[in-house]
């Protein structure tokens, strides 16, 4: 049985200067799902999120947080959401602890210390909390926006390129946090960002976007049973092997080339004749391996 | 949310930077008057003639507060336009507006608060400069008559009456700070850039300011809709007698100013979508 939904947006549609950056834009966000919203560079996804907490007036269309609508309930919505949009900023001249406990009372809430100490330990920022922030590197920054944003166990989390920055340990440890936060807490998450690879193992739900357009959405366990797998091929000329791939008449649903390996979205079955296709065709095959599943349902709508 | 706005402006360096500047200014005038303050009025008063004299102590407290009061307003109303040009611009430019408003706050609720922070802060600075040259003053130069002028013509106030002047010279130089502070805001609004807002602000001062000083009856229709024309008006409050009703004109038609530029900053400002 599915939770409740606690996000929906209809048929949202916003133009900046007469370009189009969202496009009669649908989604459902569950209550309890970790939500990635993946696209390109100017995919929309940044302006969705601006849509989601007010920053911009949509041309047409409704949001709905909480069953509530946005534009006439924002205060109230927005006191129950942490949110990271865009580039995390903060006021340079102040500290960690500054920082949050200023932007807290900007989201309503009363002085907590201790709820400051909590998230900044959680973020493993603690140590620095009584820094500047202009002192930050760029992932502790973004460590305080996370932090921010979990401040006070918001029921929903919007978070704009929340990794980018983090390095491995960083990264594994904020998704952890997140994750225990969803787990623990019932958090609905939506990250947005164009790296798919970050959200490998971390993400229920996906919606894809580009050129301000839906083109897909939904549950990742879903969507990988009806799916092609991945596959990536090392070889000894990658630009060949696409070239071959794409003229066969093999029942492939892409192909792009990354990071100088051939990445192929295809039926199992096809994956014996892919192989023996190629060494045919004289391309040294090195090693054939299994793709991310998401990553492979992204690369079919994308290529 | 007054006091978030309150405490991050007080914060900033740049506001603090703006009142040691006022007493740098005040110590400068200070050692002046002090060593020459004697042999300057002596001369003024010798301009109008053998008969002109003045009993008792005329370097006092009161004239030099007096005198600091005419050679600082103009310099204190541009240095506090440094400080008021960036509050909305900055927070623009900064991205930090973006983070605050994807929270609860609303923008007429963020603009409201940092015009009362702004308009504490000028409080701040009038008091401050009160405090220094009257209180200092008197302090150091002792109290006295004061010996006022106002177009060419002198007027000898009492103690009392000089400090009751001050007062509301001072409550009227608050009002007119403030008017020039609220176009300041209206600047940062429309800016993203503070430096425009600045000079956007600074510029139209002058302009105005210029077309109201100007003695030509071309511009005698205009100027009083200017709130320009009304920024030396609290030196008659050390005439006598006191102009009331023109003086309260005077202030009506700054309150209206500021009520203006609010209201056209708050629609500006709660129609302005958050891109950056």
């Amino acid at each position: 049985m599915k939770n409740d939904i606690i996000l929906q947006v209809n048929g949202l549609s916003k133009s900046i200067k007469g370009m189009p950056v969202l496009s009669d834009f649908n989604m459902e966000i569950f209550e309890g799902d970790i939500c990635g919203i993946i696209g390109p560079n100017d995919s929309g996804k940044t302006m969705l999120l601006r849509a989601l907490t007010a920053l911009i007036n949509p041309d047409k269309g409704k949001i709905e947080i909480f069953g509530k609508k946005l534009i006439p309930n924002r205060a109230a919505i927005l006191s129950n959401v942490g949110a990271l949009i865009g580039d995390p900023v903060f006021y340079n001249h102040l500290t960690l602890f500054d920082n949050l406990l200023l932007f807290s009372k900007y989201s309503g809430l009363e002085k907590d210390n201790d709820e400051i100490h909590r998230v900044l330990k959680l973020t493993s920022l603690y140590d620095l909390s009584d820094e500047k922030v202009d002192k930050l590197a760029s992932g502790d920054r973004k460590k305080l926006a996370i932090a921010m944003a979990i401040y006070n166990n918001p029921p929903l989390i919007l978070l704009d390129e929340p990794f980018s920055s983090l390095d491995i340990k960083s990264l594994a440890e904020m998704k952890s946090l997140l994750k225990s936060i969803n787990r623990n807490q019932g958090t609905t998450i939506l990250v947005a960002t164009k790296r798919l690879t970050e959200l490998q193992g971390f993400i229920n739900r996906i919606v894809l976007m580009e050129g301000g357009r839906l083109i897909s959405e939904g549950n990742v366990d879903e969507l990988f049973g009806r799916s092609n797998v991945g596959l990536v091929i090392e070889t000894d000329n990658p630009a060949k092997a696409m070239k071959l791939i794409k003229e066969s008449d093999l029942p492939i649903a892409s192909v792009v080339i990354e990071d100088d390996h051939v990445r192929v979205s295809c039926e199992k079955k096809v994956i014996p004749f892919i192989n023996e296709y190629l060494m045919v065709s004289e391309v040294q095959v090195f090693m054939l391996r299994p793709d991310d599943a998401i990553i492979s349902y992204y690369l079919t709508f994308t290529e | 949310m007054m006091l978030q706005e309150i405490y991050k402006m007080f914060t900033r360096s740049y506001a603090k930077i703006v009142l040691l500047v006022i007493f740098i200014l005040m110590l400068v005038f200070s050692l002046a008057f002090a060593f020459e303050g004697q042999e300057y009025y002596d001369s003024l008063l010798s301009t109008f003639g053998k008969g002109v004299s003045f009993e008792g102590k005329l370097i006092n407290g009161n004239l030099f507060a007096f005198q600091l009061f005419h050679a600082l307003w103009l310099f204190v109303g541009l240095m506090v336009i440094f400080v008021t040009g960036g509050m909305i611009s900055e927070e623009k430019s900064g991205g930090t507006l973006r983070m605050v408003l994807s929270r609860k706050v609303s923008k007429t609720g963020f603009f409201t608060a940092r015009f009362m922070a702004a308009k504490l802060y000028v409080l701040i600075v009038v008091l401050f400069m009160a405090a220094l040259s009257l209180g200092g003053g008197l302090i150091i130069f002792g109290s006295g008559e004061l010996l006022a002028f106002d177009n060419g013509k002198f007027f000898v106030l009492t103690s009392n009456q000089a400090l009751l002047s001050f007062a509301l010279a001072y409550l009227f130089y608050f009002l007119m700070l403030l008017t020039v502070v609220s176009l300041s805001l209206l600047f940062s609004v429309l800016y993203k850039n503070s430096t425009k807002a600045i000079l956007s602000t600074v510029s139209v001062i002058v302009i105005l300011y210029f077309v109201s000083s100007l003695d030509f009856s071309l511009f005698d229709s205009v100027k009083p809709f200017l709130f320009t024309s009304y920024f030396t008006s609290w030196s008659q409050f050390f005439t006598t007698p006191i102009d009331w009703m023109k003086l309260t004109f005077d202030a009506i038609v700054l309150v209206v100013h500021i009520l203006i530029f609010y209201t056209a900053s708050v629609m500006i400002f709660s129609k302005q979508e958050i891109l950056d």
